[in-house]
């Protein structure tokens, strides 16, 4: 079972209690700042009118766990995408690989490392839901397992079709993400990205460098069938030339030294 | 995916570097294009399930417990959970028992109910704004705003007489409670609300109790020999 929220954007009325009990869940120095931050991750913003919430979204298939050199983050099977701080070496490629700009940096310590939202990874271990869903007054942000939430944001966009554009967020977008979210109006107005692929991202980059290995190989096969040649015909013309002879190379360091 | 090289570790810091950069530059500008100005969202119409009410258990009786309702207290308009949350009252696990002390310094109920934002915790001709006894959550939801029933003034205190007193004393709240004295001015210190306090005895009825007001500045002094019959009164209840 993957578990996941769906964050309904024409639900939430700003109160801010999300980030309140994140702070409190993830022990986060205050205050809650206006956006995400090493210390807020998670912040509700105003856009044209309409609330948005701004968290992790838990890929299912996260760039920032493609990238990590350390294995500092994981996607877990339960569905958040967790981050080991005392394995982390601070190198922000996660920070630069993720398309919805999620992880910070510690930029004010000497001994910087990422923040970012784990969806309260124990609490969900624990069996609870997520601090911000537990809070939530109006269930604008809702925990559940992912399948049910699909069908939940579902439901609700075909029950009232003039109150959501009709897409559920997160459903497709990079491979899909364990956050999903509904707006009333086109997400890229909310500040999210809308030009995603839908398959998974590392994917993109794994098309091209799968092959390197096959690459290497026949270019390495060619080249030295180049240098076999070009010496030989060297050989071939000295020998004929009619000084003294030349050994030829020997196959037990024929790709050393030329 | 890794069907071909199955062997090969999941952070595999190039692929992911390569797909940021494809997907980085087109997101910054989604994101600087994507605020719109900002206007008041409409909340009217979202079903709004706040935190039930804490009941702050005090007192005898527990008729100046305090009720705290969230639906007095969240403006529905602009209503921001994070003026009180996570400090000084966390949400994911029970809200500690706020002091006077900590009020009074402007912590904890203070941080508002400090005479200006809201009626001050200082303010102790209105206790009863707070400490209005248990209320139930229907009253709290009808917005009810009446003052709750007022505490009853306690009954005389009849000191029983000591050996060498020249009278009994009665003492009575409806005399003391005028002016400028309120319910806090004598309690809990020196008086405790939840039982009677021993007459004071010794020199002169001591500092620390009656003393405290009976001074000579505030009041007529204890020690004063002509004032000896405005508390030891023979005829003890009486009047």
């Amino acid at each position: 079972m993957s578990w996941g929220l769906l964050y309904d954007s024409t639900r939430c009325i700003g109160c801010g209690a999300c980030s309140a009990a994140c702070k409190e869940q993830n022990a986060l120095s205050l205050p809650i700042e206006k956006q995400t931050t090493a210390y807020t991750w998670t912040v509700v913003e105003k856009r044209g009118g309409h609330f948005t919430r701004r968290l992790c979204m838990h890929c299912e298939s996260p760039t920032c766990v493609s990238v990590c050199p350390v294995g500092a983050m994981q996607k877990t099977a339960a569905g958040p995408v967790t981050y080991a701080a005392d394995k982390c070496i601070g190198c922000r490629y996660c920070i630069q690989a993720c398309p919805f700009q999620v992880p910070k940096y510690q930029w004010d310590r000497p001994v910087p490392v990422v923040g970012k939202c784990i969806m309260c990874e124990p609490r969900i271990a624990g069996g609870k839901a997520t601090a911000c869903a537990t809070v939530c007054p109006t269930g604008a942000t809702r925990f559940g397992d992912r399948e049910d939430l699909v069908a939940e944001a579902r439901k609700r966009i075909d029950a009232e079709p003039g109150r959501y554009v009709d897409h559920i967020y997160g459903l497709q977008e990079a491979g899909g993400t364990s956050v999903l979210m509904l707006s009333a109006v086109p997400f890229g107005q909310l500040g999210l990205p809308e030009n995603l692929p839908d398959e998974p991202l590392p994917l993109l980059t794994w098309r091209v460098l799968s092959h390197l290995p096959d690459v290497v190989g026949v270019a390495a096969v060619f080249l030295y069938g180049v240098r076999w040649i070009t010496q030989r015909r060297e050989y071939v013309r000295q020998n004929e030339g009619g000084d003294a002879p030349v050994e030829p190379p020997s196959p037990a360091h024929g790709g050393g030294r030329s | 995916m890794r069907s071909r090289w199955g062997g090969w570790p999941g952070s595999l810091a190039l692929p992911g570097m390569v797909s940021a950069a494809l997907v980085f530059l087109p997101n910054v500008v989604a994101s600087a294009t994507a605020s719109a100005p900002d206007s008041t969202p409409a909340t009217s119409g979202i079903p709004i399930k706040l935190p039930a009410d804490h009941v702050y258990r005090h007192g005898v009786g527990r008729d100046s417990s305090v009720t705290f309702s969230h639906q007095t207290h969240v403006s529905l308009a602009g209503g921001q959970c994070t003026i009180c949350h996570p400090q000084p009252y966390p949400m994911l696990r029970p809200a500690p028992v706020p002091h006077h002390g900590e009020m009074n310094a402007g912590g904890s109920c203070g941080m508002c109910h400090d005479g200006k934002n809201a009626f001050g915790v200082k303010d102790t001709a209105g206790c009863q704004a707070c400490h209005s006894g248990i209320r139930t959550q229907a009253m709290a939801v009808s917005g009810t705003t009446a003052a709750p029933t007022a505490r009853p003034i306690p009954k005389p205190h009849a000191y029983p007489k000591g050996a060498d007193s020249p009278g009994r004393v009665t003492f009575r709240h409806q005399t003391h409670s005028q002016g400028t004295s309120t319910c806090t001015s004598c309690h809990p210190k020196p008086f405790r609300m939840a039982a009677v306090t021993p007459p004071p005895g010794g020199a002169m009825h001591e500092k620390d109790s009656c003393g405290g007001c009976h001074d000579g500045k505030k009041s007529f002094a204890t020690d004063d020999p002509d004032a000896c019959e405005r508390c030891h009164r023979e005829t003890g209840a009486g009047k």
